[in-house]
């Protein structure tokens, strides 16, 4: 697992522990983790076990890599966790996108329909078109991700000798600025249509009902104190520009 | 060769809200009915059952009950000389598909137009002189007045237990409704909605500087009960917040499903088939009568309906690109301003003043699609156009459809656009505003319509219906002077700050505006300048009838469905009590 040293030590332990299992996410702590893949794994085979990134020998057995994504590899879990870190950060008003969820929402997204964009009218011949004429590339969600990342990754690569989840937080900010801006060629991508997918699936994550995975603990409501799937509200329109204090409902909850 | 099906006498292409209305009203003839549905079989139990249908992503976001653009979508530029591309994903509207049509998502705001509007060329002639109107401005009269309709808006309004407050009933004006409404035989079936703090106050402030604000006409259920004169019982309006994009749980929201539907479907002469979809209506070979229509069911088996009646039901664009595709009736050609199938596209024109209240919770999420406070001061021809260069207008509402965290949390300007400051913005104004909307009418072009696409093709091999729009000069005059009206009260409630949000000029299909895209098979009493009669029979090909606002000829600045109601009631009175006797054209 990368360590980053220009990180503080609760940021880079977070981002391992989300990469070692987006279901149980919430339940366990890094330290917990890291712990629980050593003991589960090590004892056994004591000298089975090969470094990350170096092909086994024979008798040997690959490392164990992140579990429970779908769509995602290891490094586009990186990635969009450093991502979604920056975009929505924890901090004094509560949870971020990366303890929302986020990442495990995106991951099931891009694996379902939405990757595939099941729903868009994909025959060609394809054009540029005017703005106004709106979204025209052959792209699906799932394959403009898996195209920016790795074109990101190899720009940071080029610029600034790390990848992008190596990057310390400010200098992350200014990649996003510039991919918001459309200033990075991802392989023939608009990065700023990179840039609003990514921005629009970790909004969605953070504020879709948890039934989807992200939103954990409705943090993204609590913020806002949105009464989630309360059907009843006909009180609260008497109200004079008081809150409505009620506790949120989800989806199954 | 596509399997035979036994012969019906009518076949009603689409199930939305003119289909089922067709279909509930021929149910005393004792015709054998089939309805053909594209979208599958729902209702509102089980499919759109709490919790499921309070649910932002799956409706909303993901728009799983509209158009699965994927089959088919429509092509779209702003000018001639563009080539047109096609609409890949939804935007600026949201047509929907599945049993009762985009008549389940919808809001329910439950108008009528204004008695001028369906003289739009006469009228505006008459009072402001020729010259006033834009030479590249194709508007026309509708063939029907208001006094005619009336009766229809009236039984629409009754079905589906509509709230608001009559503002002029039988011809005199009453305090706290529209005084600018045509006259109404009757007060609304149910009293109006509650209103939430920010309309509340909007209203208030606006009567303070001499408006006559009242409530919007919804058809989102005031009382605890109502039963319609069919005996089709709604269920109260809980304030929810899911109303516009979602299908009501309450069975609140008048739809198909809590109106017309459940008495079509008793008709045992009445079939419905969904997921079929129909791809032309087979013509006679001298194209002057209908023998019905081809469609291809769940299986992907082309099938053939015969029928000596076809109702064209389908949404907007679809019914025009039908008739294009089936050879009913003249395209229009914009070049030559001859033809007249396609002609006449119109849209809506909107735009968006929203004032911020750092220290108010305006508690937003307790919505309804057609709760609001409306001004009508500036619409149609309510007002003196004479010094201002443009004809129309649109209505001024102040409104809380929901506050959906993902859609519709609006942030003042200048708020970062991601990071701890998004965050921070999010917190502080989430539900500290409210909408306020110019819903303006849009006046018919010379150049703008619908024809076929000659690239693109839809899943079946039929060509996509080809948009080509971009807003009149006239109606982005108009658009600036609501916009004017609306700053100027947002103002006057001094709220902390103001940001006023305008669709991108020319026309963009990106983000969304409104669904009332309308025309396309204008209704008319000259058969040289409308695809349609008043009765909404083609003048071609007599014994296809195409309702739905593809009759419009152009868009009023009201919401259609009430308007597109009245006109599906008044055709099939006349084909029962005239066309049935004696088939053939009706004047």
């Amino acid at each position: 697992m990368t360590r980053d040293p220009d990180h503080p030590a609760g940021r880079a332990s977070r981002r391992g522990f989300l990469i070692g299992g987006a279901a149980s996410a919430l339940a366990l702590d890094a330290g917990t983790v890291e712990a629980q893949q050593a003991t589960s794994v090590a004892p056994q085979r004591p000298d089975a076990v090969v470094p990350p990134g170096c092909p086994p020998q024979p008798g040997q057995v690959p490392t164990r890599g992140p579990q429970g994504y779908r769509f995602l590899t290891n490094p586009e879990v990186e990635t969009l966790t450093a991502m979604a870190d920056r975009l929505i950060p924890a901090d004094d008003l509560g949870p971020g996108a990366v303890e929302a969820g986020v990442v495990t929402f995106i991951d099931r997204e891009l694996g379902g329909q939405f990757g595939a964009a099941a729903r868009w009218y994909m025959a060609g011949p394809w054009a540029e078109g005017a703005p106004s004429q709106g979204w025209q590339l052959a792209l699906t969600p799932a394959q403009i991700y898996r195209i920016g990342f790795l074109a990101l990754d190899r720009w940071c690569l080029g610029v600034n000798g790390k990848r992008f989840v190596d990057l310390g937080p400010a200098d992350q900010d200014a990649v996003l600025t510039l991919l918001e801006q459309g200033k990075i060629d991802l392989d023939g991508v608009s990065s700023a249509a990179f840039f609003q997918l990514v921005w629009q699936n970790v909004v969605e994550g953070y504020l879709a009902d948890p039934v989807y995975d992200g939103n954990r603990g409705m943090a993204g409501w609590r913020l806002l104190n949105f009464p989630g799937t309360n059907p009843a509200l006909t009180e609260a329109v008497a109200l004079n520009g008081e809150v409505y204090r009620i506790d949120p409902v989800s989806i199954g909850a | 060769m596509p399997r035979h099906m036994p012969h019906v006498d009518v076949v009603i292409v689409g199930m939305g809200w003119t289909g089922a209305i067709a279909a509930r009203e021929l149910a005393d003839t004792g015709l054998r009915i089939v309805g053909l549905e594209r979208g599958p079989y729902r209702d509102t139990i089980p499919n759109f059952a709490v919790p499921n249908t309070m649910d932002e992503l799956r409706w909303s976001v993901r728009g799983e009950m509209f158009q699965n653009l994927s089959r088919e979508t429509v092509t779209f530029r702003n000018h001639l000389k563009q080539t047109a591309l096609p609409m890949r994903r939804l935007g600026a509207f949201l047509p929907g598909e599945g049993l009762g049509g985009a008549g389940v998502h919808w809001n329910g705001q439950h108008w009528r137009f204004l008695p001028t509007d369906f003289q739009m060329r006469s009228h505006n002639e008459a009072r402001y002189g020729k010259k006033a109107i834009d030479p590249e401005l194709t508007i026309q009269d509708w063939g029907v007045t208001y006094d005619e309709l009336e009766p229809y808006y009236d039984k629409f309004e009754y079905v589906c237990g509509t709230s608001g407050q009559a503002g002029n009933l039988k011809g005199a004006i009453r305090e706290g409704g529209n005084p600018f409404e045509g006259p109404r035989s009757r007060e609304y079936p149910c009293p109006p909605l509650k209103q939430s703090y920010g309309p509340r106050q909007f209203a208030e402030t606006a009567r303070g500087m001499g408006y006559k604000p009242f409530p919007q006409p919804a058809s989102n259920m005031s009382q605890d009960s109502y039963t319609n004169p069919d005996g089709v019982q709604m269920g109260p309006c809980t304030y929810c917040g899911f109303c516009e994009r979602f299908g009501c749980y309450n069975w609140s929201k008048a739809s198909p499903f809590n109106t017309v539907l459940p008495i079509a479907l008793k008709n045992p002469n009445f079939e419905l088939r969904c997921d079929s979809h129909v791809t032309r209506v087979e013509l006679t070979p001298d194209r002057k009568s209908a023998r019905g229509v081809t469609y291809v069911d769940a299986a992907g088996q082309a099938l053939f309906q015969p029928a000596d009646l076809v109702l064209l039901c389908a949404f907007q664009f679809h019914n025009v690109r039908l008739m294009l595709a089936s050879g009913i009736g003249p395209g229009y050609d914009p070049r030559t301003a001859k033809g007249t199938v396609g002609k006449n596209f119109t849209y809506q024109t909107i735009a968006y003043t929203y004032p911020f209240f750092a220290n108010k919770r305006m508690n937003g999420y307790a919505g309804a699609g057609a709760m609001g406070m409306t001004l009508d001061e500036f619409n149609g021809d309510n007002f003196d156009h004479g010094p201002h260069g443009f004809i129309g207008g649109g209505y001024i509402l102040a409104q809380t459809t929901g506050a959906r965290p993902i859609q519709q949390s609006t942030l003042p300007d200048g708020s970062p656009s991601w990071g701890s400051g998004w965050k921070r913005a999010l917190h502080d104004w989430y539900d500290r505003s409210f909408t306020i909307q110019a819903h303006g009418g849009s006046t018919a072009h010379r150049a703008n319509y619908i024809d076929l696409d000659p690239t693109y093709r839809d899943a079946f091999g039929v060509p996509l219906a080809r948009i080509t729009f971009d807003f009149p000069q006239n109606d982005l005059k108009m658009r600036q002077f609501l916009v004017d009206k609306s700053v100027e009260i947002a103002k006057a409630m001094r709220p902390d700050h103001l940001k006023v949000s305008l669709p991108p000029v020319p026309f963009s299909i990106v983000p969304y505006q409104t669904t009332h895209i309308v025309g396309g098979a204008i209704m008319g009493v000259d058969r040289n300048t409308s695809a349609v009669t008043t009765h909404l029979q083609s003048w071609d090909v007599p014994n296809v009838f195409v309702h739905g606002a593809s009759a419009f000829p152009q868009n009023a600045g009201y919401n259609p469905t009430n308007t597109l109601a009245a006109l599906s009631y008044r055709s099939i009175e006349a084909i029962k009590s005239k066309y049935l006797q004696n088939p053939g054209t009706l004047i």
